[in-house]
């Protein structure tokens, strides 16, 4: 495990004083994220301020150490996993909500701010941030922003990306920066505020945002609809965007992963269904009345064999319990488990999962699959039996066929987990070389020293 | 670490995903917003401790004590993970090893098991009452040489249940009888929950015995790792619940049930140590409750213990029990946890007290007047912080407030009743 130099953690002491740690107990604890892969850190520190977050990385820079961002650590991709020997900088303690500006509609929030909270907090004064990833309960708008994160509702209502409005910011150079505007429109210059979002933590570190924030809907209708197949329920979707309904979700889920939630959650769904649909509509009151009539009345015609309305919050809220106990269930049947974000064009999802399915078969993988189906935004699972010899070897074959699938179908590799480690050795297939270059000069505009995060999203040389 | 319990536990520590969702529970975590303070790192923690990766460190130990066992986690836990299995066996490690701090490890090997040594020492507690400039708002500091606590506690009973009581309480010939486990703060500072208690169990059409060989349940010493001393408490509690013919051992405070229900029967390896089933009071009463009427009077709230909520999974009974004689007010936040935690307030008094705001703090929002609850730690943890914000909230027993409806109602049937001038 590699050290700070004495002088380093002497210099890192001045500044963050009880705030900075190197025991053994505190760097396991910012070791790892929800992939479950680790790396060893040297030190933690809990900025308190920008100033602060600022000579820590000019710190990073004169003493040649790197540093690692860290929110929740409920990444998927590693994003948080600190590389060897870094300076963690968990952003626990920038907890607070500093406004919510009811004129203007935005929220000014410290990145440690708990999603869920700042939802909360805005829904109390009629308020609304729409990006809602199922990790919305612990995961931070700091790395939500570092992620683009997406979630349940992006059909309807976009990503993180687009909720985020302005951002202060030290580059890996250490200086503090301010991006974007407190306007709904500006063209003053490059958009570096969308440069910054999704970057993981590899340009600069988030230390203020400025957020939208929109009326909150009256309504909302939930429905659940049940298919034999899984290609009937893509048929479904496609059918409902083409027919001009916009429900803020639309998520499917098939049969497999239908039966290994039911089995761990005692869940029960109609006989015979192989996919199931969650659709949710907001808005007026009677608006969502009607939609989720006319969208259910799709559902049917596509050959959905029984509907599911919720009746009231709570019914709404098993539902959406259910699909957010999909991923760990998943985790429970199969730790080892190979887990894909892909994204397609929303009317190649029918073709995609079938495609997926005859990989899977070819590879003889169990194949899972659920979707932010609105968003085309598929999350693949290959389920992997450990006793099963050279089963990682398959799975890992057939995770790059599926890559390679994804991009002819003119999607993209993640929707909305990152690159992180755990995707970067495929990052050229969809990333050219011109591309990448430009990408690589513009991580040394912003870092020139490479002290920010290293080791993410790019491939090894 | 027995080889079995090497592999479950170990299994458990693999459940874990990783995932972060129990950061979003944890009260602990929620005042500190520390990983070590939440399930995944203890997780984490304990499993580099149990592998021999990492030594048993002052960090260490305030992170596996920095729990306080209300079991949100394992509710919340998408994975499964029975995060209890493993604080417990990563405690009993830390705990045989280093120990707990020694004194109060003497105090309770020698205490818990016998009634009259603690007697004593509550005893002699309560002159230093007298004694000591210890007096905060008309309380003590209870027995602080077992604690080093910090927070004002109730002013000890005259004379404890167990040596006040009698030992069957109803009609000789009752169809239904029960045996009532009373807990310590039960037995030295609530005697008025137990009078409750048996007064609406009698109501129920129950006859009540108070076995007075019972003993601590046991559940601090659980807490600390001491599975010895658990499982001495348990022989004796079973020897004092023995050969009575009763249908159900009623216990009215929430840890002490969880004890009971979960931890007895993982010790003996048998169904029903006690030999009888544990059931909850409210759990009990609300299945008999035909006779339960009259009117107690005003507004009542429900805190749900996290020992009744998350281990016995019991919380329709009581709020079916109070919406039957009073005017019942759901609160938001009604099953946030108080702080108490037990051993988890003697070493961490101020998260404690900062756990114990945040509850106070949704008590006041939701506007309610009278707190029930099912817990003698949450009582008192409730009734100092209340106190401590200068909120006018009266916090009582479920048992009381029933009690108070069923007097009410008897009152009522009384000849004479309030007319009288005799
Ligand atoms: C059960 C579960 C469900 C999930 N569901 C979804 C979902 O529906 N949609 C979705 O998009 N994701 C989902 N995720 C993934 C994850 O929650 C998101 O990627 C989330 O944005 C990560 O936030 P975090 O606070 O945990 O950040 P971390 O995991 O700690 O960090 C993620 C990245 O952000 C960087 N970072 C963190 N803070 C800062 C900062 N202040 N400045 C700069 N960089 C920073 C880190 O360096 C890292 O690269 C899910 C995860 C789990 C475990
Ligand atoms: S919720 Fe469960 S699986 Fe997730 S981190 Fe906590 S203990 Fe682990
Ligand atoms: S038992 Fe309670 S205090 Fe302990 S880790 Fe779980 S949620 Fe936190």
């Amino acid at each position: 495990m590699k050290r700070l130099s004495a002088g380093a953690a002497a210099r890192l002491k001045g500044i963050f004083g009880e705030r900075m740690s190197v025991e053994e107990e505190e760097t396991l604890l910012a070791s790892y994220d929800a992939t479950k892969k680790t790396g060893m850190p040297a030190a933690v520190v809990w900025p308190e301020s920008t100033e602060e977050t600022a000579a820590l990385v000019k710190l990073a820079n004169e003493e040649g150490f790197a540093v690692v961002a860290r929110g929740a650590a409920s990444g998927l991709t590693g994003g948080s996993v600190p590389a060897d020997g870094s300076v963690v900088a968990d952003f626990a303690r920038m907890d607070k909500i500093l406004e919510i500006d009811r004129r203007n509609l935005t929220a000014l929030v410290e990145p440690g701010v708990v999603v869920g909270e700042l939802q909360r907090q805005v829904e109390k004064v009629g308020l609304f941030y729409p990006p809602d990833p199922a990790s919305n309960e612990f995961s931070t708008v700091g790395g939500n922003i570092a992620e683009c994160a997406g979630g349940l509702r992006g059909l309807k209502y976009g990503v993180t990306r687009d909720y985020v409005l302005q951002l202060e910011v030290v580059t890996g150079g250490g200086e503090i920066i301010h991006t974007g505007s407190n306007t709904i429109k500006s063209v003053t210059g490059y958009d570096l505020t969308r440069l910054l979002v999704g970057s993981e933590g590899t340009l600069a570190i988030i230390t203020k945002a400025r957020l939208k924030l929109i009326p909150l809907p009256e309504g909302i209708a939930t429905a659940v609809a049940y298919f034999r197949t899984p290609h009937e329920a893509g048929e479904a979707v496609s059918k409902m965007i083409e027919e001009r309904l916009l429900p803020r979700a639309l998520e499917f889920v098939d049969g497999v992963t239908m039966g290994i939630v039911a089995k761990s959650k005692g869940y029960r769904f109609p006989q015979g269904a192989e996919a199931l649909l969650i659709i949710e509509v907001d808005g007026g009151k009677e608006q969502v009345a009607a939609d989720i009539e006319r969208a259910v009345a799709v559902a049917e015609r596509q050959g959905a064999i029984a509907v599911e309305r919720a009746k009231d919050k709570a019914a709404r809220d098993r539902i959406w319990e259910m699909r957010k106990q999909l991923s760990p269930s998943l985790y429970a049947a199969s730790p080892d488990r190979v887990n894909e974000d892909i994204c397609v064009p929303r009317d190649r999802i029918p073709e995609t999962l079938d495609a997926v399915a005859e990989i899977g078969k070819r590879y003889n993988l169990v194949v899972c699959n659920y979707a932010h189906a609105g968003d085309g935004n598929i999350h693949v699972n290959f389920l992997v039996d450990t006793t099963d010899s050279g089963i990682m070897e398959r799975a890992e074959k057939a995770v790059e066929e599926v890559f390679k699938l994804t991009v002819s179908m003119g999607g993209t590799l993640s929707g909305e987990h990152g690159i992180g480690l755990s995707k970067k050795r495929f990052f050229s297939l969809e990333v050219a070389p011109v591309e990448m270059a430009l990408m690589k000069a513009m991580k040394r505009v912003f870092d020139p020293n490479g002290v920010l995060n290293p080791g993410k999203i790019f491939p090894d040389e | 670490m027995s080889e079995t319990t090497a592999i479950t536990v170990e299994k458990e520590i693999a459940k874990c995903s990783k995932c972060g969702k129990c950061r979003s529970v944890c009260p602990v975590f929620i005042e500190t917003r520390s990983e070590g303070m939440v399930a995944r790192g203890r997780i984490s923690l304990a499993e580099a401790l149990l592998s021999g990766e990492m030594r048993d460190t002052a960090k260490m130990r305030r992170y596996l004590w920095g729990c306080l066992k209300c079991l949100r986690c394992v509710d919340a836990c998408p994975s499964g993970v029975r995060f209890d299995k493993i604080i417990s066996e990563a405690r009993r490690r830390v705990g045989s090893r280093v120990g707990m701090p020694w004194f109060a490890r003497t105090a309770m090997r020698l205490m818990l098991p016998r009634r009259w040594l603690f007697d004593i020492a509550v005893k002699s507690a309560a002159l230093w009452e007298k004694i000591l400039p210890l007096h905060r708002e008309g309380r003590i500091r209870h027995l602080p040489m077992l604690f080093g606590d910090h927070r004002s506690m109730p002013e000890l009973a005259k004379k404890s249940v167990l040596k006040s009581f009698a030992d069957y309480y109803g009609d000789e010939n009752a169809k239904r009888k029960v045996a009532l486990f009373v807990g310590c703060l039960g037995n030295y500072a609530y005697p008025e929950v137990v009078t409750a208690e048996i007064a609406v169990l009698n109501a129920t059409g129950a006859g009540v015995y108070v076995p007075k060989g019972q003993v601590c349940c046991g559940a601090a010493a659980s807490s600390l790792g001491d599975e010895k001393l658990l499982a001495r408490l348990e022989r004796l509690n079973e020897e004092a619940f023995a050969g009575l013919g009763i249908e159900a051992i009623i216990v009215g405070c929430a840890s002490g049930g969880a004890t009971l229900k979960g931890e007895y029967p993982a010790i003996t390896g048998r169904e029903n140590p006690l030999g009888a089933p544990v059931e909850d009071f409210s759990e009990y009463v609300a299945k008999h409750s035909e006779k339960i009427k009259g009117r107690f009077g005003g507004q009542v709230s429900w805190h749900d213990p996290c020992h009744l909520k998350f281990v016995q999974k019991v919380t329709a009974p009581p709020r079916e029990l109070l919406g039957k004689v009073a005017d019942y007010r759901e609160i938001e936040g009604a099953d946030y946890c108080c702080g108490m935690g037990g051993v988890f307030s003697a070493f961490f008094p101020d998260i404690s007290a900062q756990i114990g705001t945040r509850k106070t703090d949704a008590i006041r929002a939701g506007g309610a007047e009278v707190m029930a609850t099912g817990c003698s730690g949450c009582i008192l943890q409730l009734r100092d912080r209340l106190a401590a914000a200068g909120a006018d909230v009266k916090v009582m027993h479920v048992a009381e407030v029933l009690a108070e409806a069923l007097e009410e109602d008897s009152g009522k049937d009384k000849p004479g009743g309030e007319e009288s001038i005799a």
